[in-house]
């Protein structure tokens, strides 16, 4: 769709934000140096300041025409680097003519990707919470282990007779040069103790 | 009533100025060009109630259009682009009362210490910026346009008061008169020309200058 309104008139419409976007990529190009339209641009929004604030006439001030304040901004505009369009927004402006964007972004798209990441936590906790559960419910080699039958000795002991593990005992003997035994019946190499064992206590645990 | 330049009341009509921002992160300049005329006025108005000195008062503002031309990539949108501006405005011109007041050199009349809140300056107290004859200039050029607007025909007054005072968008206005938006969009820019034609001399004569 080719507008064929004037500068003022698309002006006017921008002023309102009535302009598809082809019709304010054509003002803006034609307000390149075109002081009218500025003045046009000026003129409409201090009607606008006016009508909207009768009672407030010094709120006009301290502009009411051209002072010179946006020609001078303009030359501080012009040694700034220009943005450079992204290849979404270059898209975005390229719609085909007649359709007119005035949707702006929801106020909970920001939000919206993290609804999206918090439901695939969610899925992913509750697979792995399920997972684990069909793993404890379906038997596997770990009780198979425990249940392995292990060497078991027959020793005596001072209260009679005593069936233990065989691999307890190897690991007992290995371990108890570092000390003696106490009343505590703990490993204590690292202090200075006295301790006192009978022959059937010695003979009872395998000797020395 | 406060002396606040107030922006269209709140309807459903569309943003421009979210049109002017989203082409100006484009790389169209010109579309913060526009930006900057129709908020120079409310700007420079914010800060000469913060500062005392004329010529600082027009540094501030600059320079405030120049941080959020810098920041407009990060303008999200969230809220309106004025609200976001306006905070720009008072940081920067709260900075430079800051630099003023480290600086022994400048006068102290340079700014005010007992108003940098827009809300404690006392109503119809002049600003920096306006000087006996800019009032009197301001408020020959309001009693023009309110004049002119009792002179438009009645259906230019209406699309243009329902536009400019009660805010409503061109679809609005189209249901309350019952005529298509087309001419709607074309009696608001006729009654905007008709009010222009009377005041625009005025405004050449004020700044010597044509447009």
């Amino acid at each position: 769709m080719k507008s064929t309104a004037s500068t003022p008139e698309l002006l006017s419409a921008l002023a309102d934000g009535q302009l598809s976007d082809e019709e304010l990529a054509a003002v803006l190009k034609s307000c390149a140096g075109d002081g009218a339209a500025m003045g046009c641009w000026n003129t409409y929004h201090l009607i606008g300041d006016v009508l909207r604030s009768p009672a407030a006439v010094p709120g006009l001030m301290p502009i009411v025409g051209e002072t010179g304040f946006a020609s001078r901004l303009g030359a501080r505009l012009a040694q700034e680097p220009a943005f450079k369009a992204m290849p979404a927004q270059v898209e975005r402006l390229q719609v085909p003519a007649g359709i007119v964007h005035h949707r702006g972004p929801a106020s909970n798209d920001g939000s919206f990707r993290w609804k999206v990441l918090a439901g695939v936590a969610s899925v992913a906790a509750v697979s792995a919470m399920a997972w684990n559960a069909s793993g404890l419910m379906a038997p596997s080699a770990a009780p198979q282990l425990a249940q392995a039958p292990s060497p078991q000795i027959l020793m005596t002991s001072p209260q009679g007779p005593v069936v233990r593990d065989a691999r307890l005992e190897e690991l007992l003997a290995a371990h108890r040069q570092l000390g003696t035994a106490s009343a505590l019946q703990e490993s204590s190499g690292f202090l200075r103790n006295a301790a006192f064992e009978t022959s059937s206590t010695a003979q009872s645990t395998g000797g020395r | 009533m406060s002396d606040e330049l107030l922006p269209p009341a709140a309807g459903k009509a569309p943003d421009s100025d979210a049109m002017l921002v989203e082409r100006t992160v484009a790389g169209d300049q010109k579309a913060f060009e526009l930006l900057v005329i129709k908020y120079q006025r409310r700007i420079q108005r914010l800060i000469g109630r913060m500062v005392r000195d004329v010529d600082l008062v027009e540094d501030i503002a600059q320079e405030t259009f120049i941080r959020a031309y810098r920041a407009l990539g990060q303008f999200r949108g969230e809220a309106q682009f004025y609200t976001w501006l306006y905070r720009i405005a008072v940081n920067t011109a709260k900075k430079a009362l800051m630099d003023l007041k480290r600086n022994p050199t400048v006068s102290e009349n340079a700014y005010k210490t007992d108003d940098d809140d827009e809300t404690s300056r006392v109503e119809n107290e002049l600003t920096s910026s306006e000087t006996p004859e800019a009032v009197l200039a301001s408020k020959e050029i309001a009693t023009i346009i309110n004049d002119a607007m009792q002179d438009l025909p009645e259906e230019l007054r209406e699309a243009i008061t329902l536009r400019e005072i009660e805010g409503l968008s061109y679809e609005e206005i189209s249901e309350a008169m019952n005529c298509p938006i087309g001419t709607v969009r074309s009696r608001i820019f006729r009654a905007r020309e008709a009010i222009s034609a009377k005041v625009r001399p005025l405004l050449e004569n004020q700044t010597g200058k044509r447009w």
